[in-house]
């Protein structure tokens, strides 16, 4: 077996991802069960659910950090290990802020996978970087340490760094979590741009509203996909509650139906 | 000047001070992921358990000194790596399985010692070290071992900054991440058997922590924060044998009180991260200012 495996950047393949069946079970407990659908290339995808639905879980086996228990990720084809463009973003409450690091150090990281051992980044990495930072709008705070940054602006920098890392698949994991307004705009906006790229996303929020409002596609999961297709279809009052039951209140109003979530969103299911 | 050249007329004196500089400077690289990740504790556990093996190798006979390094890197290699498979396993919390494996070690360790006849003061010894009894060879292994440790680290420092700092990132780059703990687990491990000599099972943790963490108060950047501890490390392990060749006290704890001297002066003063002048520390998780 190599210990250091490269991975070579692959053609445009249809489907991008593909998740049929996955089961995860922890100590007897079923996490997920039988969550199947497709992903293509520049798709976007918001991922929704109440807290300890899975979303994190499946984000960890798509990225191909955990092994299910049932059924099969492939990415163009083959299972996500023998991929490194696939980027899972992490909660920033699960970051250690306090690390020694400035924002370019782990943007830098993100080229570690293609450096391969013993090698050290070459020019062409650190242009790399540059250019994430610029994307992300974060090139003036390259030598920042990074516990001196805002929250828009930590989870910017994992998105420069998944692009640093080249990925063709970002899993966003709560990434407005905590953000102001402004802050949430400005990554959306950078979506936006990875959409461009022809970056596929799926992104995992408690924000309903602006899951609607800003996707075409989303999946409902509360350890199984409740719905899945535009918000439209999936954002029925049936359906809410069967995904959220009594953590969310679906209340009639003279303006349609209004959902009240009282669900403490800081921790990502 | 005298002051300083005085105690270098004698030859256990010089070799002392090559001893306690270099283990305080190789102690402070490796234990600037030791404070990074959080394994202080096992730093210290892993300290202790070396203590059986090295009881075993003074029961084989005392009068060949040179064979306790063989089976204290034996049991400290031993230890490390099964700590790092009991970690593993789901059944226990990993610090509860360390304690259990800790006092068991420690205790076996003391329990052989002490069945020997004028045993009190090698006990002394391997708990609190004993410098000034380095011979030439003890410092050729400590160098080379300790180069060792120091090319290792630097070999693999991109990855093992990338697996400290991100572990799930390490995985989606595909990295060996066991591999890559494993690694750092016998680096520690390693460190541990070369300070042996120089402060003990008792306050090794002190060498691979202290400096560290007084570096890490002071810098901004992983490279200067290894860089400075070396240094710090170094620095007390000279001044600690100064002192204690002066104030007649035991060298091991006169090199792990300067060094916590030092400590509490950059908690106190440090212009970031310090208690004075520096803004409280962020907890982990907290939410910051918004944009």
């Amino acid at each position: 077996m190599e210990l250091f495996r490269r991975c070579s950047p692959h053609e445009p393949c249809t489907p991008l991802l593909e998740a049929e069946a996955i089961t995860v079970r922890y100590n007897g407990h079923l996490a997920l069960e039988g969550v199947s659908f497709k992903l293509e290339e520049s798709e976007q995808l918001a991922l929704i659910g109440p807290n300890g639905a899975g979303k994190s879980t499946l984000f960890k086996v798509i990225a191909g950090v955990l092994r299910p228990s049932g059924g099969r990720v492939s990415v163009c084809g083959r299972g996500p290990g023998e991929h490194i463009c696939i980027a899972y973003l992490p909660q920033r409450s699960q970051v250690e802020w306090g690390f020694p690091l400035t924002v370019a150090d782990v943007v830098l990281m993100g080229r570690v996978g293609r450096l391969g051992p013993l090698r050290l980044p070459g020019p062409r990495d650190r242009e790399r970087v540059r250019e994430s930072l610029e994307v992300v709008g974060l090139a003036d705070l390259a030598n920042r340490p990074i516990g001196e940054l805002s929250g828009g602006q930590q989870q910017r920098m994992f998105i420069a760094r998944a692009l640093a890392q080249e990925a063709q698949l970002m899993l966003l994991d709560e990434p407005l979590t905590g953000l102001d307004l402004p802050a949430q705009e400005e990554i959306l906006r950078i979506l936006g741009e990875l959409r461009q790229r022809g970056v596929a996303v799926m992104l995992a929020t408690h924000d309903l509203g602006l899951a609607a409002e800003r996707f075409e596609q989303m999946i409902l999961l509360n350890r199984r996909i409740i719905a899945m297709g535009s918000p439209g279809e999936v954002l029925t009052p049936a359906r809410l509650q069967e995904a959220y039951g009594r953590q969310l209140r679906l209340i009639e109003s003279s303006e349609g139906l209004l959902a009240l979530s009282d669900a403490c969103c800081d921790r990502g299911g | 000047m005298e002051f300083l050249t005085q105690p270098l007329a004698y030859p256990f004196m010089v070799r002392g001070l090559l001893a306690a500089g270099l283990v305080g400077a190789i102690g402070a690289v490796v234990g600037s992921f030791v404070v990074l990740r959080g394994m202080a504790f096992f730093g210290d556990a892993l300290a202790h358990a070396i203590l059986p093996g090295v009881a075993v190798g003074y029961l084989l006979g005392s009068a060949r000194r040179g064979a306790l390094f063989w089976w204290a890197l034996l049991t400290s290699l031993v230890v490390a790596l099964g700590i790092g498979a009991v970690g593993r396993s789901a059944r226990l919390k990993e610090d509860t399985a360390i304690g259990v494996i800790f006092a068991g070690m420690f205790a076996l360790g003391i329990a052989l010692i002490s069945s020997m006849r004028g045993y009190a003061l090698d006990l002394t010894h391997f708990l609190f070290g004993n410098v000034l009894g380095v011979s030439w060879r003890d410092l050729a292994l400590m160098a080379g071992f300790g180069g060792a440790v120091l090319v290792l680290l630097f070999a693999f420092y991109k990855e093992l900054v990338v697996l400290s700092f991100d572990p799930v990132l390490a995985a989606t780059l595909r990295l060996p991440v066991r591999l890559l703990h494993n690694l750092l687990l016998v680096t520690i491990a390693v460190t541990a058997v070369v300070s042996l000599q120089t402060v003990g099972v008792a306050l090794m943790v002190a060498l691979l922590v202290t400096p560290a963490a007084t570096a890490y108060l002071l810098t901004r950047r992983l490279p200067a924060m290894m860089a400075l501890g070396a240094f710090l490390g170094a620095s007390s392990g000279v001044v600690g044998l100064y002192l204690s060749y002066y104030v007649r006290t035991a060298s091991g704890p006169a090199i792990v009180l300067v060094a916590t001297g030092l400590f509490l002066a950059a908690l106190l003063l440090a212009p970031r991260r310090g208690l004075i002048f520096g803004r409280l520390p962020r907890g982990r998780g907290e939410p910051s200012a918004g944009d």
